[in-house]
């Protein structure tokens, strides 16, 4: 009995050390961003903006108007990095469930060996074919980098998720006349949605607060919102903190919300891919 | 409606062959249903049909128009599956219009098709529901409307009925018939079930390890079986196999001398003789000779299990009166024009005269 | 199926492919050649043999660099698989409110590096930062992270397990969360405690899951750049370099590509090092798949 006492003492320590750690910095920023610059560095502390002020917020969007155009790029990278993950790893999901061939086993495989590779080294081979080209600075470039380190899980996901609609319905639709393309869109995508959540969610998270990538191929016009976040917080010499932390709770919370409303989501998501992506 | 045309047609996975040499003609409006065992090709058969797998070769020829390039979804045929395959995510409605919409036919056009297609197979007040929320029968109804309402030229059904209870089988036979009978519908229907077979069926086909063995109508099948294997795969419980020997003019079997008035010139040493167990009769002047080994009850009559003098079990249908006990010696009759001979080598059938006695 | 072809097949998995190829795949190989090649901009190369392996490998930033990424890696590694560890098995029982506890234990996720980084380099601003006073005043510790390296390389470890500590604690949790309620209640009755059921029954079943957890960190730790970066670019003095900024330096400061991509080569290599023996495993299971 004494033990079973002491285990759920140790338990709730553990767990409500870690609520601390994970949820106190984000309380102290999001918190900070309402408090006047005297309160933000008052000893003790003061948890609750006692007079809350959105001045900050009024601050950052009359100085920092390249915070707004740099949330509206990462809002166009994300959902387009998004779409372009979501089809091209639908398609290729769908076809390692239906088909098997040795080749597609290798292609598999490397699929998931390039994922290993770390993503800082391609920079340097890319940045003169980039330029070469003129992707640099564009949302494109964004989006195909984005989508490029992500599709090998989502695939992989999307593969379990496909595996388990039976072949029997896609047959029923064939009978009925579907084609290839009626079948995917008809049959199998809405019956992999979940599969399909849980397959973006990564991308999702990931192209919204993507920095080195942003750091190194965008100067102006496809900069995002954790380049402005970075840049804001570069001229820290005057330390205007309540601005900075406005402009971090913007960038913040909208994915917060998105990651607690589908965390589900992404436990599916790491258990069925990573084994494999 | 159109005829169908199976033409020597051959399917091999890999070194196994599924389907072999398989020809088959079905006239339009005609019901024809595949039985066999499981895993002699009548799913791999109809799913040839429906071109969800390639034929090796052979050809099939629909209304006229050979299918060998035909994709299945230009093949205008349609298919009731054992699971149903009804699509989780649509209601009845969509499911059942499923077909219609992707050959993007207008709205008014699938509602009015579809609730017609509901009112007939007494769906109409599910049509909002999704297949979680039916019972088993009415998801086969589902999967029927789905079949019916798209007007195909031939109807493929795999084992519709074999996922639900006796007695809704039963009922779901008698709609299925009655279907059939109101739409004229160009059918071929597999199942396991004999009962289902004979009442539904113009013709039977019986498939073994991928050949045609017999093709005829439900009665020619039961009264004149071409081999062994017809003959012990059709009726329940199946027919009985006596060995018997050819002596001189005579034929010995179990022991006893039995002999028709008139038998057959140049008959093959080695015979089997076959007797259904309704044909067997009780009767102390009978040739065979046996004791009794079980007795079930069945209510409309009794099945007795006789072990015959050499060994040979038989099932003898008796009247649901009749008083044995385990262990009695009986003698059992049979009028030889209800009785079947068959080589003992090849097992074909061999005909025997009409007025055999 | 007739439409099922290889040929279809090929056609439907070719956009994946073709963007990993043109991503990551190319590049992973031009960057052999660009790494014996004298380059600014990657252009006008001229091939140099081995001079630019022979430039890193006698720099002693770029070991200093490879040092601090073998510390911070192996430090955030095991920290995040021992905390995971203790928050998972905590976490393994009913109670009110445990979807908002795990909601937050897994919010990190969400973060950016960059308002990561500005959350921890508030609480730890030299002089006023609360962590810096209370350091100071319960501990006497002056905590001057840009000044001092190795507190500079602690910081950067502490944002980084911070961020990914989520990713962790989902594997191991749910494969804790699947250890059979039988086959604990099997050892209890035998007599064991709850730290011997830990030991002998939960540790045991969770271990593949454990090492699936520890391959992918080893592999995403490494590329350790943004946090690093944005607290201390390296600095005082480069002495708080990783393999990532160091690259990133020689790339897109000093225009040096050479050097670079021979970077890039090493940061390859131990990536495809630690890879190698999940990949061999993976491969043997599909091949069984096949
Ligand atoms: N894709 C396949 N690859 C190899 N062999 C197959 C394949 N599909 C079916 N077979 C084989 O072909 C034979 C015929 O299968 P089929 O499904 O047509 O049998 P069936 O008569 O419908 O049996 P059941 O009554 O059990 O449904 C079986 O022996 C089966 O093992
Ligand atoms: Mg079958």
């Amino acid at each position: 009995m004494l033990e079973r006492y002491l285990t759920l003492a140790l338990r709730s320590i553990v767990l409500g050390i870690g609520v601390v750690w994970s949820a106190f910095p984000i309380f102290m920023v999001v918190s900070s961003s309402f408090k006047t610059p005297i309160d933000i560095f008052a000893y003790p502390p003061k948890f609750i903006a006692f007079s809350p002020t959105l001045e900050n917020y009024s601050t950052l969007f009359r100085a920092w108007p390249q915070f707004i155009s740099g949330l509206w790029s990462s809002l166009i990278v994300t959902v387009g990095a998004t779409v372009l993950t979501g089809v091209v790893s639908l398609m290729a999901g769908y076809a390692y469930s239906r088909y098997q061939s040795r080749w597609l086993t290798l292609s598999a495989f490397s699929m998931i060996l390039l994922r290993m590779l770390p993503p800082v080294v391609v920079t340097i081979p890319l940045f003169p074919i980039v330029n070469q080209f003129r992707l640099n600075d564009t949302h494109a470039l964004l989006i195909m980098l984005y989508a490029a380190f992500f599709v090998s899980l989502a695939t992989w996901i999307l593969k379990t998720f496909i595996d388990q609609i039976p072949r029997e319905l896609e047959e029923a639709a064939e009978v009925e006349g579907a084609s290839l393309l009626q079948r995917l869109t008809k049959i199998i995508l809405p019956l992999s949605v979940h599969g399909m959540v849980a397959a973006c969610v990564f991308v999702v998270v990931f192209a919204w607060n993507e920095y080195m990538f942003a750091l190194i191929f965008t100067s102006s016009e496809a900069k995002t919102a954790p380049l402005v976040l970075a840049e804001i917080t570069g001229t820290l010499e005057g330390v205007q903190w309540g601005v900075l932390f406005a402009a971090a709770t913007v960038q913040l919370a909208p994915i917060l919300i998105f990651v607690i409303l589908v965390q589900k989501y992404i436990v599916i998501g790491l258990t069925a891919g990573a084994v494999k992506g | 409606m159109s005829d169908l045309k199976i033409d020597r047609i051959n399917k091999a996975y890999g070194d196994f062959k599924a389907l072999i040499d398989i020809s088959l003609d079905v006239q339009n409006g005609e019901f024809v249903v595949l039985v066999g065992p499981s895993g002699c090709g009548k799913s791999t058969l109809l799913r040839s049909i429906a071109g969800l797998e390639r034929i090796s070769s052979g050809d099939i020829v629909l209304g006229g128009r050979s299918l060998k390039n035909v994709a299945t979804r230009d093949r205008n045929v349609a298919m009731v599956f054992q699971s149903y395959a009804l699509f989780p995510h649509l209601t009845v409605a969509e499911n059942i219009g499923f077909g219609m919409k992707i050959r993007k036919r207008g709205r008014p056009e699938i509602e009015e098709t579809v609730t017609k297609a509901a009112k007939l197979l007494g769906l109409h007040e599910l049509v909002g529901r999704y297949p979680r929320e039916l019972s088993g029968g009415q998801r086969q109804r589902v999967a029927m409307g789905r079949a019916i309402v798209r007007d195909p030229e031939v109807f493929l059904f795999d084992e519709p009925l074999s996922n639900l209870d006796a007695k809704l089988r039963v009922q779901m036979r008698t709609e299925i018939k009655a279907l059939r009978q109101r739409l004229g519908i160009t059918s071929i229907y597999v199942t396991h079930d004999q009962e289902e077979a004979m009442t539904l069926a113009d013709r039977i086909v019986v498939m073994n390890e991928g050949q045609i063995e017999q093709i005829g109508t439900p009665l020619d099948l039961y009264d004149r079986p071409v081999n062994l294997f017809v003959a012990g795969f059709m009726g329940s419980p199946p027919m009985n196999f006596i060995p018997c020997q050819r002596v001189g003019d005579s034929l010995s079997a179990a022991g006893a001398a039995i002999a028709p008035s008139s038998l057959p010139s140049h008959l093959p040493e080695k015979l089997v003789l076959g007797i259904r167990p309704e044909a067997l009769v009780f009767d102390s002047e009978g040739a065979l000779e046996g004791t009794v080994e079980v007795i079930e009850q069945q209510g409309p009559h009794t099945l007795v299990i006789v072990r015959l003098d050499d060994g040979t079990m038989v099932y003898a249908q008796a009247h649901k009166h009749i008083r044995l006990r385990f262990g009695d010696a009986v003698q059992l009759g049979f009028d030889w024009s209800d009785a079947h001979l068959f080589d003992g080598v090849s097992g074909l059938r061999i005909e025997l005269n009409k007025d055999g006695r | 199926m007739f439409e099922t072809n290889r040929w279809v097949a090929a056609l439907m998995v070719s956009p994946v492919l073709l963007l990993l190829l043109a991503a990551i795949g190319i590049p992973s190989v031009l960057v052999i050649w660009l790494s014996f090649t004298e380059s600014t901009f990657g252009v006008g190369s001229r091939f140099v043999g081995l001079d630019n392996y022979r430039q890193i490998f006698a720099d002693n930033i770029f070991w200093r660099a490879t040092l601090n990424t073998f510390i911070i890696v192996n430090v955030v590694v095991y920290v995040e698989l021992l905390l995971a560890l203790l928050l998972a098995v905590s976490l393994n029982f009913r109670f009110i409110g445990k979807g908002l506890v795990f909601s937050i234990l897994i919010a990190p996720y969400a973060v950016s590096e960059v308002s990561a980084v500005v959350m921890w380099k508030f609480a730890f601003e030299p002089g006023v930062g609360i962590f810096n006073i209370l350091l100071d005043r319960f501990f006497g510790i002056d905590f001057n992270w840009t000044r001092n390296p190795f507190q500079g390389l602690a910081l950067i470890s502490l944002v980084s397990i911070w961020i990914h500590l989520p990713f962790t604690l989902i594997i191991l949790y749910s494969a804790v969360a699947t250890v059979p309620e039988d086959l604990k209640a099997a050892a209890r009755i035998e007599g064991a405690t709850e730290t011997q059921v830990f030991w002998h029954v939960t540790l045991r079943v969770i271990a593949p899951a454990i090492l699936i957890a520890l391959m992918f960190r080893y592999i995403f730790a490494m590329r350790l750049f943004s946090e690093a970066w944005l607290l201390t670019q390296g600095g005082p003095a480069r002495m708080t370099e990783v393999l990532g900024i160091y690259l990133y330096r020689s790339a897109f400061r000093y225009f040096d590509f050479g050097p670079a991509a021979a970077t890039g080569i090493a940061m390859q290599f131990l990536s495809l090092l630690v890879a190698s023996f999940y990949l061999y495993r993976l491969y043997k299971g599909m091949r069984v798949n096949a």
